[in-house]
């Protein structure tokens, strides 16, 4: 019922640059974003639009000059050209799609390198949307296009090593948008007839942001999906409703599961698809640990995560109520 | 700046009543947020009157007028402060005060008792609320007189919402309008044109095309439209 795929990375030489920017972060205000991670923070528009915001390579002087040396040793052990490839930094917002590259330096270059840049509004628009948050991308990058070889990249803009930080300032919603499945995408899916749903999952990643990323696809039947609109409010078409959602949401577990994620915890997949399914389970207000508590859950026990989204969406009182009105209509 | 705004509750009240033919006026469910000189609303109540205008003599296909006016409300909204424009009440109050009549023409069919009207003027899905995707529609290929490229393409409403501005190619201007260049000379049908941008996602995934300037950008489009 679902379909998923992965990035492939065809290259090799890369491994030593792999890890350049673990010890990088990203300062907004007094708060401090390490790299592959996301910052949730909760403030009024006027204190979000006021804070500065840099980006530090390393947090010391002598850590900087060890990252200096990693990235000219990667360079080498990669067999590229400094001067063929550069450190960028882009700013992005998802909402208004906001995208600014905002520094770019030659590796040939990186002696003049500072150890933290300061990143402006006028010059980063995203990061004047206080009601989406932003996410920087640094990484260092082909400049140019390069002769094809066998397992190099050579195209323009190839990333080498890359890592992102976030500032969220809102949770993510669970993306439960059902789209009708019309007899033209059946043939496309290769999709039977009589088929009520269908699940593509396709490049989505449930750990990153849902709003950074195409969001999946949930195909109802067309009829079936204009029927339940036209009579959302009927205890039976409530009662499919939840059986859909129960559905959508039992496929990311399932996905999760199938997946194996490890070592996750939920304060890095909270702006996720799979972050919003764990909110679900464990209540909008419930502490760090109890997060935590329900990721395990998913990841260690799919079925166990499953029944307990059916406790949560209360699907036992809208198939009585469905058969109930059925009994007295 | 001040600047109005409709939370999502009033507005779902109103649009309730409206799609029951119940007339409900905008003003009292209005809040003013920010600080500052109060936002014109001049210009945008201008604007939304030749946009509803031009919908009475419209006989063609809906997608192609909502183009073609994306770069007339991108003109009268691009200088408003950004974060005013990330704000969804701002977008709820526009939808409901100044756009409600052309929304309902462009979505007739969702704007009945039971339908999912609600979508296309909460603000929330920047991919489906109406304004919001005009918007981004045109500020995609890069904000300039982008009217005969946003409203030339036939039939278009999903590649749009589901091949640029769903995706990474909407955040690249260069990008967005060599795609759309190829696509109003092609019209490619669901299928060529659904892999043809399947391809330009997978080339995302290992290229920062962020990097690329507009020939660049019309190359890769090229190489990426030629494969079988």
């Amino acid at each position: 019922m679902t379909t998923a795929s992965r990035t492939i990375r065809p290259y090799q030489g890369l491994s030593s640059l792999s890890t350049v920017f673990d010890n990088s972060t990203l300062h907004f205000g007094t708060d401090l974003c390490y790299a592959h991670k996301r910052l949730h923070v909760e403030l009024h528009p006027h204190e979000f639009l006021l804070r500065p915001v840099a980006l530090e390579w390393a947090p010391d002087d002598g850590a900087f000059q060890a990252f200096l040396e990693r990235v000219r040793h990667g360079l080498r052990a990669a067999e590229l050209e400094p001067s063929t490839v550069e450190l960028v930094v882009i700013t992005k917002s998802s909402y208004l799609k906001l995208a600014d590259l905002v520094f770019r330096r030659r590796a040939s270059d990186l002696a003049a390198l500072p150890r933290r840049v300061e990143i402006t509004r006028s010059q980063a628009r995203a990061l004047s949307a206080p009601f989406s948050g932003f996410e920087i991308l640094v990484a260092f990058a082909l400049a140019c296009h390069l002769p094809r070889a066998a397992l190099k990249p050579f195209r323009k803009g190839t990333w080498l090593t890359r890592a992102t930080f976030g500032v969220d300032t809102r949770l993510s919603h669970v993306v439960f948008s059902p789209v009708p499945l019309t007899p033209e995408i059946r043939t496309s899916l290769k999709i039977g007839a009589k088929a009520t749903r269908f699940i593509d999952l396709d490049h989505h990643d449930i750990t990153l942001p849902v709003e950074s990323q195409e969001e999946p696809k949930f195909y109802v039947d067309a009829e079936l999906l204009a029927q339940l609109n036209v009579r959302r409010s009927s205890p039976i078409s409530k009662a499919l409703q939840a059986q859909l959602a129960l559905d959508f949401v039992s496929t990311i577990i399932r996905h999760a599961y199938e997946s194996e994620l490890t070592g996750f915890r939920y304060a890095e997949i909270r702006s996720s698809l799979l972050g919003s399914v764990v909110r679900m389970l464990a209540g909008e207000s419930a502490d760090e640990s109890k997060n935590n508590e329900m990721l395990a859950m998913i990841l260690d026990r799919p079925t166990q995560a499953i029944a307990n989204i059916e406790h949560v969406f209360n699907v036992t009182k809208m198939y009585t109520d469905a058969l109930t009105s059925e009994e007295d209509s | 700046m001040r600047y109005p705004i409709l939370s999502l509750s009033n507005l779902t009240e109103i649009a309730d009543k409206r799609v029951q033919d119940i007339e409900v006026e905008v003003d009292p469910y209005v809040e003013w947020i920010g600080s500052g000189d109060h936002l014109d609303l001049v210009p945008i109540a201008s604007v939304s009157a030749s946009i509803v205008s031009g919908t009475e003599s419209w006989s063609k296909d809906v997608d192609k007028y909502e183009g073609m006016v994306s770069q007339t409300l991108y003109d009268v909204l691009s200088p408003l402060p950004i974060p005013i424009l990330d704000d969804r009440g701002f977008w709820r109050y526009l939808s409901a005060r100044f756009f409600w009549d052309f929304i309902v023409w462009r979505q007739r069919s969702s704007f009945i008792p039971g339908g999912k009207y609600l979508t296309y003027v909460d603000g929330a899905k920047h991919t489906e609320s109406v304004l919001v995707r005009m918007y981004l529609r045109a500020a995609a290929l890069g904000g300039e007189d982008t009217s005969s490229l946003a409203g030339g393409i036939d039939n278009a409403g999903d590649f749009w919402r589901s091949h640029i501005i769903r995706v990474q190619t909407g955040f690249a201007p260069p990008l967005a309008r060599s795609f759309a260049m190829k696509q109003k000379v092609d019209n490619l049908k669901t299928d060529p044109i659904r892999a043809a941008a399947k391809r330009l996602n997978r080339t995302w995934s290992n290229v920062i095309l962020h990097m690329y300037d507009e020939d660049e950008a019309s190359d890769i489009v090229d190489e990426i439209w030629s494969i079988d």
